[in-house]
């Protein structure tokens, strides 16, 4: 079933064209990651997918209900967290996260026991009842998460949540998001200029860049492999004898797929034993080959 | 539609929350309470010398509760100012915040039509200017009670008005609100047209054509103290008359400040079905 669709989808600000012709389709239970450098349109197909936006052409449907027609319906099964979003500084992250639970359908009842689960399942419950203005960045971020979880949508739609957290609050980010994906089967759609954490969420990946969808690529994450900088431009087809395959070549810089049971410090030594002097080495993955190809 | 007004309610009051505990509400309340205690001291003070000011100010009166209008008049005039610093404290922000604090990204997002969202922060924010206009007018209600035992009608006219004048000022200030992205703006422009572009039409259109802009919004929301004595003062001084102003009167600005409210709200809600955040 496709839950996100973008059909021929075009977005101006005045002359920039932020967005160019961008077509998508999201299945359900996928979670895609968009990967771009900053402003490659990623946050602008995001906003539009969210009404916080309109599109200058094209739409964006949600499980067959176009956004721009009846955003009402249309985000009724979204859990969107867009950018870093301010709360109204006098309401408490209580009071914040029971109106998003009442507008997304919950009664009196249920209000409480969700407001309860998602402040639990955040870590929230230090400063929940602070007012929000008093919040920092992180816990702006997580009240954020929170109000996106709410009443457990089908879908996320979450640009750049990870941004602006110190290393612990990331991991944990990342784990909330691929238990949701994984476990409970929800459609996650993320954006981040962070390729370990495509690796690590993606089941698929695009990568866009000016406004265009570059690369659409599934996440093969036990791929791996290596970028090798060479002193000189050497023969290196005895490597194939051994199943590493050459993916690309550029005279002194090399990209290898190294097979599954082979270490990287084999191949280096597999170079130097063939007389191939090696300036340096470092492991890469697919997605990271694609977007500096991408970027480059 | 039970779930629209339901969704309503829960909308008005998260506005209303984040209104009354702000600061916002805080320092106009305190003001308007200080503005109450001074004209206390002015009514219990001066209030046998109120006919001599207004002789020396031209009135020439005929009589009767003539105190008692008289300082109607007062309280009712400087209430008239309350709506239009409480709209720029409330209103001018109302939806330029929303993009520049980037708490459109907390709303929009939601599942909820925008016109619920307008409709519920706008009642929140009229309904704190109210609290803040019915503090004022119990104190005014209390003097009067106290110094002539009985209650004019004009005094219920005045705060029935000035409840008015809120609800056309405050749709007026959101949609000055809703074409701006930034709070620095709305707030300059709410003030300037209010305070200067209103009254320079004033004077500019008594001088040339010798007659008094009663379509214009300051003009009409006098009507909130003209209930007393019919005085409105412009440059030349054309609606000059020592008698409360009369039932047409009343009901052609009361009329005037509603055809405000309604074409002010519909810019507005075409405005904001537009908005968007980049």
């Amino acid at each position: 079933m496709i839950e996100i669709e973008a059909s021929n989808l075009s977005k101006h600000y005045g002359k920039l064209e932020a967005l160019k012709h961008f077509e998508l389709k999201v299945n359900s239970g996928d979670c895609l990651v968009i990967l771009g450098p900053n402003g490659a349109g990623k946050s602008t197909f995001l906003k539009i997918s969210t009404n916080v936006v309109h599109p200058s052409s094209g739409y964006v449907s949600i499980r067959g209900t176009r956004v721009d027609e009846d955003p009402m319906r249309a985000l009724s099964s979204v859990g969107p967290l867009i950018e870093l979003p301010e709360f109204y500084p006098y309401l408490n992250g209580v009071e914040i996260l029971s109106y998003v639970c009442k507008v997304k359908g919950a009664n009196r009842e249920t209000v409480s026991s969700e407001v309860e689960r998602l402040t639990s399942e955040l870590k929230m419950t230090e400063f929940v009842k602070r007012k929000s203005g008093q919040y920092s960045r992180g816990m702006k971020q997580r009240l954020a998460l929170a109000c996106a979880m709410a009443m457990d949508p089908e879908i996320l739609i979450l640009d750049e949540p990870t941004f602006g957290l110190d290393p612990k609050g990331m991991k944990e980010f990342v784990n909330i998001i691929t238990d949701l994906n994984k476990k409970k089967r929800r459609t996650v759609v993320l954006s981040t200029h962070l390729i370990s954490e495509a690796r690590e969420i993606a089941n698929r990946v695009i990568i866009v860049n000016n406004g265009e969808k570059k690369v659409e690529m599934l996440n093969d994450r036990d791929t791996k492999m290596m970028k090798i900088s060479l002193y000189s431009p050497g023969d290196l087809t005895f490597l194939e004898s051994e199943n590493v395959s050459i993916i690309e070549g550029k005279e002194e810089e090399v990209t290898v797929k190294v097979p599954d049971k082979m270490e990287n410090d084999q191949i280096l030594s597999l170079l130097i034993k063939n007389g191939i002097r090696v300036k340096w080495a470092e492991p890469i993955n697919s997605i990271e080959q694609k977007y500096l190809e991408v970027v480059e | 539609m039970v779930n629209r007004l339901i969704l309503l309610k829960d909308t008005y009051f998260y506005y209303f929350r984040n209104y009354y505990r702000s600061r916002s509400f805080y320092l106009m309340f305190f003001l308007s309470v200080i503005v109450s205690i001074l004209l206390i001291y002015l009514s219990f003070r001066y209030l046998n010398d109120l006919s001599t000011f207004a002789t020396r100010a031209g009135i020439k009166f005929l009589g009767g509760n003539q105190n008692e209008l008289l300082l109607g008049y007062l309280w009712s005039f400087i209430l008239s100012s309350l709506p239009v610093f409480a709209s720029v404290f409330f209103g001018s922000p109302a939806i330029s915040s929303e993009i520049e604090t980037k708490t459109a990204f907390h709303i929009f997002t939601l599942p909820i039509p925008r016109i619920i969202l307008l409709t519920g922060k706008f009642l929140a924010s009229i309904s704190v200017t109210f609290v803040i206009v019915l503090t004022y007018s119990l104190i005014e209600i209390g003097v009067f009670q106290y110094l002539f035992g009985i209650l004019v009608i004009q005094l219920f006219y005045s705060i029935l008005l000035t409840f008015l004048f809120v609800i056309s000022i405050s749709a007026v200030t959101f949609m000055i609100s809703s074409i701006f992205n930034k709070n620095t703006y709305a707030y300059i422009t709410v003030l300037i047209t209010y305070l200067l572009v209103f009254y320079a039409a004033t004077i500019i259109i008594e001088l040339l054509f010798k007659t008094v802009p009663y379509y214009l919004l300051n003009q009409a929301s006098s009507i909130t103290y003209r209930v007393f004595i019919n005085l409105s003062f412009g440059i030349t001084l054309t609606s000059s008359s020592p008698v409360p102003a009369g039932i047409h009167s009343i009901i052609s600005n009361a009329l005037i400040m509603f055809l405000y409210f309604l074409v002010a709200m519909g810019i507005t809600v075409i405005l904001f079905e537009r908005k968007e955040v980049k």
